[in-house]
């Protein structure tokens, strides 16, 4: 082990000795905790979908409309929509969950990162934004699969079905935090499909706003 | 002694007295950022809410009170289910549905599973914003800090939205404020809540009150509660 590795022993002995000596100790701040701003999505290549995702899409209204119109009648969405247009997303870094809440008419996120069991999909009720399961990739990288979602609108417009995976990366460097995205449904996909979002950090003091949502006014937020 | 050897040494100590951490419970009630963990799911019972104080009122309460509410409505129409709107604190953190507690040392935020909107405790030190940029909401502005072992949070600014108000069924105004102290268990399994409640608009003293909650097992996963105003009965537009 070099010196780092041993530092960094250390430091962790010596906060379990404050802890139990009841002292005072700060826990290091992940650097994923604050606001972020979506500023970028990058995609190599575009989705490539089956046949049947094809004649779906083609189906169903443009993303926008679809998302519109259930923006209008104030429903809760869930993924993609929450990564790339619920507006700012804010990410709280817990010792056992990670929380990423948005202020657009979107359920919050919920990351599991103790080794939580994992719950029977058997018996899982598929929600759009399914469960989630991180795992820290060293210091700056977290993992997060994605399963049990239901059936709605993915990524790209393309269906999102109940067998869909997404996988993300998550890294900071500096103020910035790129995320890459898999998604990957042989229901709809030929392919995983791959893209990037990337987001730039809003100042420490950045204050969410409160999106309230009142389908008497057409969804129209207010105040 | 070399830094490695001085950590072998004292993980050895911590190890040789762990037992005796989980003798005392300790073990539960801690977390890495030296203050007792709150974090993970918790629901309350029946009779989680104790210690009510009778709220009093100002003649503008009682008043308030006579106008048309969940509770006296003989339809028993409450608005807010009907047309799924959000829920705010402190309202939905004694209802039945599990709250879930994320906190690191910059927020720390409480998700209740019915259909309610992101509450954000900053606890980077930040005072409330000043009356000029105090923008009302449903939640309010809240700030957090640790009190020894108490969670303290104390937030203004709130809307007079509909979601249920502090004051039971009257709307929260510009002049409420809410007090709260979260506290765990010795044990770790039961979460201790005091809730103060000024408002001189409706009241003419503090409402107080108690609630406990108790630790779901880490099994426990959201569940969200998807509220779509176009299947709910009864919605009029």
């Amino acid at each position: 082990m070099n010196d780092h590795g041993n530092v960094r022993i250390f430091a962790a002995t010596l906060a379990g000795l404050f802890l139990l000596a009841g002292l005072p100790v700060r826990a290091a701040q992940s650097p994923l905790s604050g606001f972020w701003k979506l500023v970028k999505r990058e995609a190599a290549a575009p989705a490539e979908l089956v046949p049947a995702a094809a004649a779906a899409r083609a189906k169903l209204k443009a993303r926008d409309d679809v998302d519109v119109e259930d923006v209008r009648w104030c429903v809760q969405q869930g993924l993609p929509y929450i990564m790339e247009n619920a507006g700012p997303i804010d990410i709280i870094v817990g010792p056992k969950e990670i929380a990423i809440l948005e202020e657009k008419v979107a359920l919050p996120r919920h990351i599991y990162t103790a080794g939580q069991p994992h719950p029977d999909m058997t018996i899982f009720d598929n929600t759009p934004v399914g469960y989630s399961s991180g795992r820290w990739q060293g210091d700056d990288e977290l993992i997060v699969d994605t399963v049990g979602l239901s059936a709605g609108v993915g990524p790209s417009n393309a269906p999102r079905t109940e067998s869909a995976k997404i996988s993300e990366t998550f890294k900071v460097v500096g103020d910035t935090l790129k995320v890459s995205t898999t998604w990957t449904d042989p229901a709809t996909f030929r392919r995983p499909y791959h893209y990037t979002l990337v987001y730039q950090r809003l100042p420490a003091n950045f204050t969410a706003e409160e999106a309230y949502c009142d389908p008497r006014a057409n969804g129209v937020a207010h105040p | 002694m070399s830094t490695r050897k001085l950590s072998l040494t004292v993980s050895a100590a911590i190890a040789a007295i762990a037992p005796w951490m989980a003798v005392v419970g300790l073990h539960s009630a801690v977390m890495s950022a030296g203050h007792p963990d709150l974090s993970g799911f918790w629901e309350p019972r029946d009779g989680s809410i104790q210690n009510r104080t009778t709220p009093s009122y100002t003649d503008a309460g009682k008043a308030e009170l006579k106008k048309p509410n969940k509770l006296n409505d003989p339809n028993g129409v409450d608005p807010v289910n009907i047309y799924c709107l959000p829920l705010g604190q402190p309202w939905d953190l004694y209802q039945s549905a599990p709250l879930d507690i994320v906190q690191d040392a910059r927020e720390t935020t409480i998700m209740y599973e019915n259909h309610s909107l992101p509450w954000h405790i900053y606890t980077d030190g930040r005072p409330h914003p000043d009356a000029a940029h105090l923008k009302s909401t449903l939640n309010g502005h809240s700030t957090g800090e640790w009190q020894g072992d108490e969670f303290v949070v104390d937030s203004v600014g709130f809307s007079s939205l509909p979601g249920h108000g502090a004051v039971t069924v009257i709307p929260n105004n510009q002049t409420t404020h809410v007090i709260e102290r979260f506290k765990l268990s010795p044990d770790g399994k039961e979460l201790h809540g005091h809730f103060i409640i000024e408002d001189p608009q409706w009241l003419t003293k503090p409402d107080q009150f108690d609630v406990v909650w108790y630790r779901n097992p880490p099994s426990e996963y959201a569940v969200p509660n998807i509220c779509d105003p176009r299947n709910t009965a009864n919605a009029h537009y």
